[in-house]
């Protein structure tokens, strides 16, 4: 009854004080536009608005990171249906769930959906993270360094289906980025790792440049090989109305949207395994669930619904640990609390007695912040859709322009440049080798949580690995995995038999 | 194809020539600083970022220009791109003595004290509190130090204790180790974040951080700290014994903030930028800040701050941290 | 159909042999690790060695496969016009090739010249390399190359307090930021 009251009398504030909501509203489409802008990720979003909350109160402070955070959160889709390049490292899933629709010219409609279903998303984390924070923060202790490696390696095997018909090339892809994310200094004892003496090298290769590199110079390189043919013309965008889908469409998908919501939240709840792990994961358990699995790849409906919800269910998530235990549980996370710790307030179990009016009111931010993102975002989408009616090549331009940016921006560092050409240029031969590039960027994102889990367990362990095999959780993700490798395998196998019956 | 390869290597020969003739802005005149200064600081959310980006707000007050924080993925990679930048007092580092450690290690590719040049320190870290869990104090009836060390005498290697290789931390806890006397298996875990929750899960023996990792476990009953490390109370914690309380000689490893920057830039650029964060460290609104975060405001100018770092690095070789 | 049965299993034997290179030059350089902390159960290059083998064997395989189809793969001979289309990809491959030289040039002129000297030259390359020769239009090229660059370094500067590269402009643009 009296978190009701205290949220309440936030939600109360936030609508009859204009300051706050129009931080909202300002930050909120500032998010959106920065994170459909590919080169800036989330984090970099956010860190971008710090400094500007330097000057605020904590309320004040809070209403603007989290709006920009949700903006940027939900932006990401924009770009990876739109373009087919991740505005966020937590859109990754979400580029080969859009793509479908958006060759059929349902690009707009496809962002429509996943406007509508990170609101959903993010409203259900938010319910959690309001009523059972403390709770859901004992979960995260039940998670050790082996829970965290098994999950890494159901999330790897879970990689290598997302390459198609040839489990090889999908072990190979998520191999090299796995092999680029060892580079720099090694994670327990900070010895440089294939730096051949350089330097400029010492600091390892950042997601980013990588990212960016790995989806926007691949699409730029095709533009220019295929210059001369008709293909290279703007694409038709079919008009659409509202979200793209109506009241009743959208609830038939309602198992989808439960389960993604779940994965999203529990996987936010879980430090250090982030958004992007979560929306895979959604993806690919959706796909797995689905009646039809031909009808998900080609229609993209429930792989959208099942991406986006997921990784803006994760943000609410990620807050659990972050206020109930003191630990935050993303990049983002890391910053928000960094931001509450600048405006003295301290993290941690004592949170929810200590600063009981500010908590709520971080909890009525999140669901106005939600609310506006839903009204803003499907706004400016009709601005961005005219972005697909202009010729490509000129869009493309800008985003290589943007890409630099980002790539640079992440730690200004100049080295990231060559990153982002070099990893262009990779993914662009990869593509004409046929091997599939996405999972490079998800091998290199998990290497992190799958090799330091590992290293830190061993120590914890003393060395015994049979240790894992004591642990219910670990063991049940273990055997997850297993099933998921072997069914890429058996899927293998059997697109080789059809080929040779054919 | 030709004239691309034409306009090509035009362009390229521009670089080069740019790159190699580009004026010395700062021998040119001492208008100084025109333009934003970069602090490059660490990790996002870490203990130290954020004491740097409280610290920037009243530097920027104390300059005629902003102060813009950059953070970076690691002190090493902060203190790195500090060297490789431009030496014309637009970049800097603030970082502490975890450079210096991993520098003691040898995985740095620099020297952490001959390479930069020192503009000074501006704060002295928390310090260190040993800790075990309610649990864990109940369970085996240990409520003090002394009664610790005297478990882990009588139940050799048992017990786990975190560090974290290549941080700071590995000092106090290898000090706790071959000073104090506790004898338990060192266990690296890597952040601080990380640390705290295999300990507070109960994966973890004894604890060994920052206040801010387990105050509020501490006031909720959930963790009991058994003392603070260093030869005095930490004035954070005055109702809390420390290990010289007990009579254990440790080796003192205060966390300072050093301020660097590229090692050719011009003294005067250092010297006006030492008096500006004299000027800060002695604003109480800044001194009040960084209490609030555990830590101290405290000044060194450049030339102590250098001897400083330098008698650090060789208690650290003195220690063994880079012979293990 | 068979030709195409036949690019695939190319495409393998190259792949295979490339990420077999790259897997032993990986692995061999984890011999120049410096070695870690004794205490460590797992060594600094554990996991690297674990993925270069992993490497090895994906490509191995992929060898194996590309020629198993390559011997099994019925041959036919190539066409006038698949020959002709062979030159048209070579201009097409030199094309991007270009591009790509464009991308590491402005890695390398990034600091020397800085933000807003070399986003107009990668911008105004990019758009005339990307378009037909007869429907060029230097002008807005030139505009938007040179605009862009300018205007996105302020709002980035004045906005967001973040710093793009000033290169050889640093005495002009500290005159006015």
């Amino acid at each position: 009854m009296e978190a009701f009251q205290f949220f309440g009398s936030a939600l109360f504030s936030i609508f009859l004080t204009p300051k706050y909501f129009l931080l909202i509203l300002g930050f909120t489409a500032l998010g959106v536009l920065l994170g459909a802008l590919p080169g800036i990720s989330v984090n970099m979003s956010l860190i971008l608005a710090l400094p500007l909350t330097y000057g605020m109160d904590s309320e004040t402070a809070m209403a603007v990171l989290i709006s920009c955070y949700i903006g940027a959160l939900s932006g990401g889709l924009i770009s990876a249906i739109t373009l087919n390049i991740p505005g966020t490292t937590s859109s990754i899933a979400t580029t080969f769930a859009g793509k479908p629709m958006a060759d059929r010219g349902e690009a707009g409609r496809a962002v429509g959906i996943g406007i509508l279903t990170s609101f959903v998303g993010g409203t259900f984390s938010y319910l959690l993270l309001m009523f059972m924070a403390p709770l859901m923060g004992a979960v995260a202790l039940k998670f050790g360094n082996w829970e965290y490696f098994s999950i890494g390696i159901f999330s790897l095997t879970m990689i290598i289906s997302i390459a198609g018909d040839d489990v090889w090339k999908g072990i190979l892809s998520s191999a090299i980025g796995m092999a680029l994310a060892m580079t720099g200094p090694d994670p327990m004892s900070g010895i440089l790792r294939f730096n051949f003496g350089l330097r400029a090298l010492s600091g390892g290769v950042t997601t980013t440049a990588l990212m960016c590199g790995m989806f926007a110079v691949p699409e730029l390189l095709k533009l220019a090989e295929e210059r001369d043919s008709p293909q290279a013309e703007a694409k038709q965008v079919e008009k659409f109305r509202g979200y793209g889908i109506s009241l009743k469409e959208y609830l038939s998908h309602w198992k989808n949207v439960l389960r993604s919501a779940l994965i999203g939240t529990y996987v936010g709840v879980l430090p250090g395994v982030g958004a992007s792990s979560a929306s895979l994961l959604s993806y690919m358990t959706a796909k797995n669930q689905s009646k039809d699995q031909e009808k998900f790849l080609t229609d993209g409906v429930d792989g959208v619904i099942a991406s986006e919800t997921a990784n803006n269910a994760c943000m609410g998530g990620a807050m659990i640990p972050m206020l109930a235990l003191g630990i935050p549980g993303s990049g983002a996370a890391a910053i928000l609390m960094s931001a509450l710790m600048l405006h003295n307030v301290q993290c941690g179990p004592l949170i929810f007695t200590k600063n009981t009016t500010l908590i709520y009111f971080v909890f009525a931010v999140c669901f106005v912040a939600n609310f506006v993102m839903l009204i803003v975002e499907r706004g400016v989408l009709s601005g961005y859709i005219k972005v697909l009616t202009a010729p490509r090549r000129i869009v493309m331009v800008f985003v290589i322009m943007m890409c630099c940016i980002g790539a640079y921006s992440a730690r200004s560092n100049y080295v990231d440049l060559y990153v982002f050409a070099a990893g262009g240029a990779l993914g662009y031969f990869m593509k004409k080798g046929g091997v599939p590039t996405a999972p490079i960027i998800l091998g290199y994102i998990l290497s992190h949580i799958v090799e330091r889990n590992f290293v830190h367990a061993m120590q914890l362990s003393r060395g015994q690995i049979t240790a894992i095999f004591s642990r219910p959780i670990s063991v049940a993700f273990l055997i997850l995995a297993a099933i998921s490798l072997f069914s890429s395998i058996r899927k293998t196998i059997k697109a080789s038999r059809s080929r040779k019956t054919a | 194809m030709k004239k691309f390869v034409g306009f090509f290597t035009g362009f390229a020969v521009l670089c080069t020539a740019s790159g190699v003739f580009t004026p010395d802005v700062v021998h040119a005149e001492m208008n100084y600083p025109k333009y934003a200064v970069t602090i490059n600081g660490s990790t996002s959310g870490s203990t130290v970022d954020v004491n740097v980006r409280n610290f920037a707000q009243y530097l920027a007050k104390n300059l005629p220009v902003n102060v813009i924080v950059n953070s970076t993925a690691s002190q090493v990679d902060s203190y790195r791109d500090t060297l490789n930048a431009d030496p014309d007092g637009y970049t800097m580092s603030i970082t502490t003595a975890n450079v210096t450690l991993r520098d003691v290690q040898g995985t740095t590719d620099f020297d952490s004290v001959e390479d930069p040049a020192f503009v000074g320190n501006i704060a002295k870290g928390g310090g260190y509190w040993v800790a075990v869990t309610k649990k864990f104090s109940e369970k085996y009836n240990i409520k003090t130090l002394p009664e610790l060390v005297a478990y882990t005498k009588a139940h050799p290697k048992e017990l786990n204790i975190a560090t974290s290789y290549g941080t700071l931390n590995e000092i106090p806890v290898t000090s706790l180790i071959n000073d104090v006397g506790i004898d338990a298996t060192e266990v690296s875990i890597g952040a601080a974040g990380e640390r705290t929750i295999a300990f507070i899960a109960g994966e973890l023996d004894i604890f060994v951080g920052t206040w801010g990792s387990i105050s509020q476990y501490v006031e909720k009953g959930d963790v009991v700290c058994l003392a603070s490390y260093g030869n005095s109370r930490s004035p954070f914690t005055p109702n809390i014994p420390c290990t010289g309380d007990y009579g254990y000689k440790i080796v003192d490893c205060a966390t300072f903030y050093t301020v660097i920057m590229p090692k050719e830039t011009p003294k005067e650029i250092i010297d006006y930028m030492a008096a500006a964060l004299k000027k800060t460290v002695e604003d109480p609104e800044c001194v009040a800040k960084l209490a609030s975060n555990s830590t101290q405001a405290y000044f060194m100018n450049g030339e102590d701050t250098k001897n400083t770092m330098k008698n650090m690095k060789e208690a650290m070789i003195a220690i063994g941290i880079g012979k293990k | 159909m068979e030709n195409k049965f036949l690019d695939k299993a190319k495409k393998d034997i190259i792949v295979g042999l490339c990420s077999l290179a790259l897997a032993v030059g990986y692995y061999l350089e984890t011999y120049n690790f410096r070695q870690g902390n004794k205490n460590l159960m797992i060594g600094v290059s554990f996991f690297p060695r674990i993925i270069g083998i992993v490497i090895s064997i994906c490509a191995v395989v992929m060898i194996i496969r590309g020629f198993i189809r390559y011997y099994h793969a019925p041959k036919s001979h190539s066409t006038e016009a698949q020959q002709n289309g062979k030159q048209g990809n070579k201009g097409n491959m030199l094309r991007v090739l270009e591009v790509l030289a464009i991308l590491f040039a402005t890695a390398y002129a990034m600091k020397p010249l800085g933000f807003v000297l070399t986003m107009p030259f990668t911008m105004f390359s990019l758009f005339v390399l990307l378009e037909k020769p007869e429907k060029r239009k230097y002008a807005l090229y030139l505009f938007f190359s040179t605009i862009s660059p300018v205007v996105i370094f302020f709002v980035f500067y004045y906005c967001f307090s973040s710093l793009l590269p000033m290169g050889v402009l640093k005495p002009l643009l500290s005159q006015i930021l």
